[in-house]
């Protein structure tokens, strides 16, 4: 039984038709065209799907659309602003931490949560943060130093 | 070290930018118009006769556009190996029999992916289970399972469409061999004999998952008005899977156009042609519309690819004075229900490690064995990751009877520049000893080796190829200047993860003596680009590289003689530096790139300048060696490796603790020291997770870990210590020297934390991976036998 | 979805979202079998996409925003239904006085599977390998169940009934979980070996509360709680009895150990988890005992 849900992704507010079984994954490839958040398992194993709700870092391949009305949700395409790379993107990129890219989405937006709440991290609580983002290519040191630099930039530019 | 303007920097990779919005476009992001979602049918049983199959009531089903079943497609034979010794074995589609769990029975293209999913529900197969084997030794034995008939090729061979020109021949399978390799030269016996300390074992490797990040996926679309096939799927060269789409489609292949678009991670996972991949292309011929076919993470698993389960039976001989007097290696190889890669691996088990060690005596033998089990293909190392983790342990232990460091033991056998090897190739450069030595000092091997308190120092050694003759035998490269005087490069290599978009770049701007953000590349796309080698013969900058430098020197020899014109100055008196050319000592009379465009057009007749570059993995051959007597050369150039792990054994719990690996690279020049760094951290991450957790567990040839909650891959916390000691050797035949870099190390990682477990422990494993389980087990032996 | 489950897809549903507890019940009743109620989803919506769970109707809670709390009136704990993991763990009250509960919220799964999974969800999951049963057992928790017949209150021990079944009868649902202060003089721990990597099922899972007699000299009692190492998480009873009103040593703590590992029940890796009971419940009643002797220091 499909249903009209309004979902609001990245400050814009959507309507989109959906069944109860539509993930919020699905609604945001599919649906809305944002294609940065990815299905890597399907079932929630390994953090490419990550999206923020309210804030927080959540598996979007284990949502259901329907469920993610009234949150404010935030996909990798949110950060960006006018342009201009958000200083945890600039930092990935300066550091080396992106080689096939398929789990970076995922991996920004977890740490991201976590420099929103503590912008001063130790390296445990980065690891920590990015715990359930799986990587295959980069062997993760380079998002850790990456993701500890960016905090430093954000201050400099306070 | 040469200094180069760009060569040789850790610059930013070109690709990042992209990636870091989510832009950038992977397969699984393409939608096109009218597009159908298809759905497989796999088979529950790893061995079964196809009495029936009823698609009646799927067709009926509203939105359902197509149903197709072997019936349908036919006997289309393909494969990863299609030779006239060996001809395909697979089928798109199962004909009459089902040989392993997961194997593709029927498909389904509908207008969304639930009716696809609901209708695969309504297609009826009757089975008729048969018994079915899965050990390699067992399927060998008189009255085991037949897992295939004869395999009678009903076209041409690859390797005749390739140009070899010997008719493909029927293959008799006989008690379930598909493949053998006897590859020998000296004296085995009389090595032996020379030997004053010999050792022998099994060794065990099963098979794991590569577990890239992005499931496959497939967009085709084909246009019945042009005649034109669309694809996006994922892939380590267009050239493979151009030719297989062509070869089993029976569209020419000009007419099949690989669009560009990134793909998340490889490793070996995505070369061959996969059978849904056909299956899209053959629904979009059927349907007149585009279709998409997502695999799940669980068909990842089962469908797409494992590695090479081995038992290594390793014989070594070493004379009193440490020179390794033999090798013997008896290999079964199972590839699984279909011959996958079975005769290469054990070509390649024995071709990764010739170039290590001078050993004068050696003989390779190897059998690859039909098991009702996945398919078993390349990865990264195919072959040296298994034969290394046997061979540098097998060494370690003579070491030990011998009394002497197993460093040592190494020293003085390993190979140096100017060897040649048994096959032909010739090292001209060669890292191993140098690597070797300022590891010891780099990691205080001595002090550390054999200190106790279950804390243990290991090394491992692997070698890797840089290039091979297989087809397309060459990589070529187009460099266009623009009006505005920058360049595009046009390359089939593909950006996989790997960093080849930016090395590339790279080479092409050192040899115009332009910045990186001066080049714009184009690249795999298989009609915008030319012919490549693709990403998986780790051959990206020894020959497409090199194949780009050559086309950026072209067009810089047409620039120069444009620019002499221009300036009236002889050519060898010219300077080319920041996109302007002057005479040496008198940059202020000079030219632009742009002018020297502009004026070869206005006075040449409209010429623009495009240089074109091409280059072979192995100029003096046409053709790969052959795989089963390992005669003829086979690259031009070898990566080398040299790995150290440190580790902690918990002797209560078994748990081993990889704390430190370092690694003395060969790459010769590296490009970009950055993407260097990467992929032999990467390759450290990797080996842990082979080393110590890693494994495709099978019941029935059921896959029973086919989901990342039950097959675990490193994560944050896995990852050790890395130290990175380059060894800054040079390869004369390379771009600016370089050569490979991304496939060899994870072997020598392996290799490295074996023998580092067995260090702490002072007990041997001979299976991977080294679980918690086996220590305390081999603990346990140790304390027996006293 | 049977056989299909390979395709890792979920199947059609209806779905509900009740407003009220009273409504998520009487639709509980009215579905009964046929229905499962949706809280984080990260356990639920797993099984549906293997293939293995198939309800034909998704009783969402989410929106019951009266079930997300986490109260402490000085007597009894009191956890709500929506309270996340990652909420349990990082609740200051949690962390003080309870803190092997935070300690084993936050081992479970990942950062985003505990954003999103409750307690309750993880409890009643029932699996053999849950890891936060084990020191809401030693804790002594109950759960409060609720449907349109009434309410009652379930001590946790008699809740798993078997791999994922609970005592819940039809129509019933957990609205909370009840812990009362554990008792003056005890301090406790959650350790636990996972499969392989660091983030990953638990193998073997100890939870201990140690409670000290008034001389600080002697165990009054030992409460001890396994997970992953039988049918359903549970007390190692022998084991407690070896250790109650005496004077802990080492060898008394091994010998512990030794009892509790000869309680359990695994399947897989059998002979390996039993050598890991019996460290692990060793080195939690260690811990447990030296926290206690720093709590005497303080007090």
């Amino acid at each position: 039984m499909k249903r009209l849900i309004s979902l609001t992704v990245n400050g814009e507010n959507h309507e989109v038709v959906v069944e109860p079984r539509t993930t919020l994954l699905e609604v945001l490839r599919d649906a809305l065209g944002l294609t940065g958040a990815k299905e890597g398992c399907s079932l929630g194993n390994c953090g490419a799907c990550t999206v923020l709700l309210d804030g927080k870092p959540v598996l979007s391949c284990l949502l259901l659309a329907v469920e993610a009305q009234g949150k404010e949700i935030v996909t990798i395409e949110g950060l960006a602003e006018g342009g201009k790379l958000h200083p945890l993107q600039e930092a990935f990129v300066e550091h080396g931490a992106v080689q096939c890219g398929f789990c970076i989405p995922g991996i920004i937006l977890s740490a991201k949560a976590l420099l929103d709440e503590n912008p001063h991290p130790a390296e445990e609580e980065v690891k920590e943060a990015i715990s359930g983002n799986l990587c295959r290519c980069t062997g993760y040191s380079n998002a850790v130093r990456a993701i500890l630099a960016a905090k430093v930039k954000e201050e400099g530019e306070r | 070290m040469r200094q180069y303007r760009v060569i040789g920097k850790p610059l930013r990779r070109v690709d990042a930018g992209v990636k870091v919005t989510g832009e950038a476009l992977f397969a699984a992001d393409v939608k096109l118009p009218n597009m159908l979602h298809a759905k497989i049918l796999r088979s529950p049983y790893p061995h079964a006769r196809i009495l029936r199959i009823d698609t009646s009531k799927t067709e009926a089903l509203p939105g359902v556009k197509a149903v197709i079943t072997g019936k349908d497609v036919g006997p289309i034979r393909f494969g990863f190996v299609d030779t006239p010794r060996y001809p395909a074995d697979q089928y798109p589609l199962a004909i009459d029999k089902v040989r392993y769990v997961g194997e593709e029975v029927a498909a389904v293209a509908a207008t969304d992916e639930i009716t696809a999913i609901e209708a695969l529900k309504l297609i009826e197969v009757e089975y008729e289970p048969l018994p079915a084997v899965f050990d390699p030794e067992e399927a060998m034995k008189e009255g085991a399972p037949k897992i295939h008939d004869e395999i009678v090729p009903n076209t041409t061979c690859a390797w005749q469409d390739w140009g070899v020109g010997r008719a493909a021949r029927p293959f008799k399978v006989e008690r379930n061999i598909c493949a053998t390799t006897s590859i020998s030269y000296g004296d085995i016996e009389e090595g032996f004999a020379q030997s004053d300390y010999v050792r022998e074992a099994r060794f065990f490797v099963p098979a794991t998952s590569h577990a890239a990040m992005e499931p496959h996926v497939v967009v085709a679309s084909y246009d019945p008005t042009s005649g034109k096939l669309d694809v996006w799927l994922c892939h380590m060269s267009l050239a493979v899977k151009q030719y297989w789409l062509s070869k089993t489609l029976g569209i020419p292949q000009s007419k099949i156009r690989i669009h560009g678009c990134y793909t998340g991670g490889t490793f070996g996972g995505k070369i061959d042609l996969f059978a849904h991949e056909f299956l899209a292309a053959f629904l979009s011929m059927r349907t007149g519309r585009p279709v998409k076919i997502v695999l799940s993470r669980e068909e990842v698993f089962m469908a797409c690819r494992l590695s090479h389960r081995m038992i290594i039976d390793l014989r070594i001989g070493v004379r009193a004075d440490g020179k390794i007097m033999a090798q013997h290696v008896k290999l079964i190889n199972d590839p699984g229900a279909y011959r996958g890669s079975s005769p290469v691996v054990m070509f390649l088990a024995h071709a990764f490690r010739i170039p290590i060690y001078d050993i004068p005596n050696w003989k390779h033998e190897g059998v690859g064995v039909y098991t009702n089990k996945s398919i078993c293909m390349p990865r990264r190392g195919h072959g040296s990751p298994q034969m290394s983790f046997a061979a540098e342990q097998l060494l370690d232990m003579i070491a030990e009877d011998m009394g002497m460091d197993p460093a040592e033991l190494r020293l003085k056998n390993v190979r140096k520049p100017g060897d040649v090897l048994p096959n032909g190739d010739r090292l001209d450069s060669c890292g191993l000893r140098v690597g070797i030595q300022k590891i010891i000092e780099a990691t205080g091997w001595k002090e550390k080796r054999g200190r106790g308190n279950y804390r243990g120092i290991g090394m491992g050694l692997s070698a890797m190829f840089s290039g091979a003759m297989y087809y397309p035998f060459a990589s070529a490269a187009i460099v266009k200047l623009n009006p505005d005087g920058k360049a595009t490069l046009f390359t089939g290599q593909s950006e996989f993860g790997q960093g080849s978009d930016t090395a590339m770049s790279q080479i092409a701007a050192e040899e115009l003596g332009l910045d990186l953000e001066d080049i714009v590349i184009v690249s795999g796309d298989s009609e915008l680009c030319p012919i490549d080698l693709g990403g998986f013969l780790s051959g990206g900058v020894y020959v497409s590289g090199e194949a780009v430098r050559r086309a950026a020197e072209d067009a810089k020899r047409q620039l120069l003689q444009v620019a002499s014109e221009m300036l009236d100055v002889e050519i060898g008196s010219l300077q080319i530096e920041n996109g302007r050319i002057f005479p040496k000592g008198n940059p202020q009379k000079g030219v632009t790139f742009a002018e020297v465009v502009r004026y070869n057009i206005q006075k040449h007749n409209g010429d623009p300048i495009i240089g074109r570059g091409f280059c072979k993995p192995v100029p003096e051959v046409e053709f790969y060696p052959s795989l089963t007597k390992g005669a003829g050369r086979f690259t031009d150039a070898y990566g080398f490796i040299v790995a150290v792990a440190e580790v902690e054994v918990d002797p209560e719990t078994g748990r081993v603790k990889v704390e430190r690996v370092t690694i003395a690279d060969d790459c010769g020049q590296p490009i970009n020291p950055a993407n260097v760094h990467g992929q032999l951290l990467s390759q450290v991450v990797m080996g842990v997770g082979d080393a110590l957790f890693e494994e495709i567990v099978t019941e029935e040839g059921r896959i029973v870990n086919a989901s990342f909650e039950d097959y675990k891959i490193p994560g944050v916390y896995e990852v050790p210590e890395f130290v990175h000691i380059p060894t800054g050797t040079f390869e004369p035949k390379g771009p600016f020297g370089g050569k490979e870099v991304g496939e060899g190390a994870r072997a020598a990682v392996i290799a490295a934390i074996a023998n580092a477990v067995a260090d702490a422990i002072g007990a041997r494993i001979y299976s991977l991976p080294i679980t918690p389980e086996k220590v305390l087990e081999a603990l346990e032996a140790k304390k027996r036998s006293r | 979805m049977e056989g299909l489950g390979y395709l890792l897809a979920l199947p059609r549903f209806e779905y509900f979202s009740p407003k009220t507890v009273e409504e998520a019940c009487s639709l509980l009743e009215r579905y009964g079998r046929e229905a499962r109620l949706l809280a984080g989803g990260t356990d639920l919506l797993v099984a549906m996409k293997k293939g293995k769970e198939a309800p034909r109707y998704l009783i969402g809670i989410k929106a019951l925003s009266d079930l997300d709390f986490i109260e402490y009136d000085g007597e009894l704990l009191r956890i709500g239904a929506l309270a996340t993991l990652q909420s349990v763990a990082d609740a200051p009250i949690i962390k003080e006085k309870f803190g092997l509960l935070a300690t084993a919220c936050k081992k479970v799964g990942t950062p985003q599977v505990r954003n999103m999974g409750t307690l309750v969800g993880n409890i009643c999951n029932a699996g053999p390998s849950q890891d936060t049963v084990p020191s809401l057992l030693v804790l002594g928790a109950r759960l409060k169940v609720v449907s349109s017949r009434g309410e009652r209150i379930i001590p946790l021990e008699d809740f798993p009934r078997g791999p994922f079944k609970t005592a819940l009868e039809d129509g019933e649902m957990v609205t909370e979980v009840q812990i009362p202060t554990p008792p003056p003089r005890s301090a406790g721990c959650y350790r636990w070996m996972t499969k392989r990597t660091e983030v990953d099922e638990t193998l073997v899972g100890v939870a201990v509360l140690v409670v000290a007699d008034p001389t600080h000299e002697r165990c009054e009692e030992a409460r001890i709680a396994l997970c992953s190492v039988a049918p359903t998480p549970f007390r190692a009873r022998r084991a407690e009895a070896l250790l109650r009103g005496k004077g802990i040593s080492e060898g008394l703590l091994e010998e512990a150990g030794r009892a509790a590992a000869e309680e359990t029940r695994p399947r897989g890796r059998a002979e390996y988890r039993k050598l890991l009971t019996s460290i692990l419940v060793k080195k939690a009643l260690t811990e447990a005992w030296e926290n206690l002797k720093g709590q005497e220091v303080v007090s």
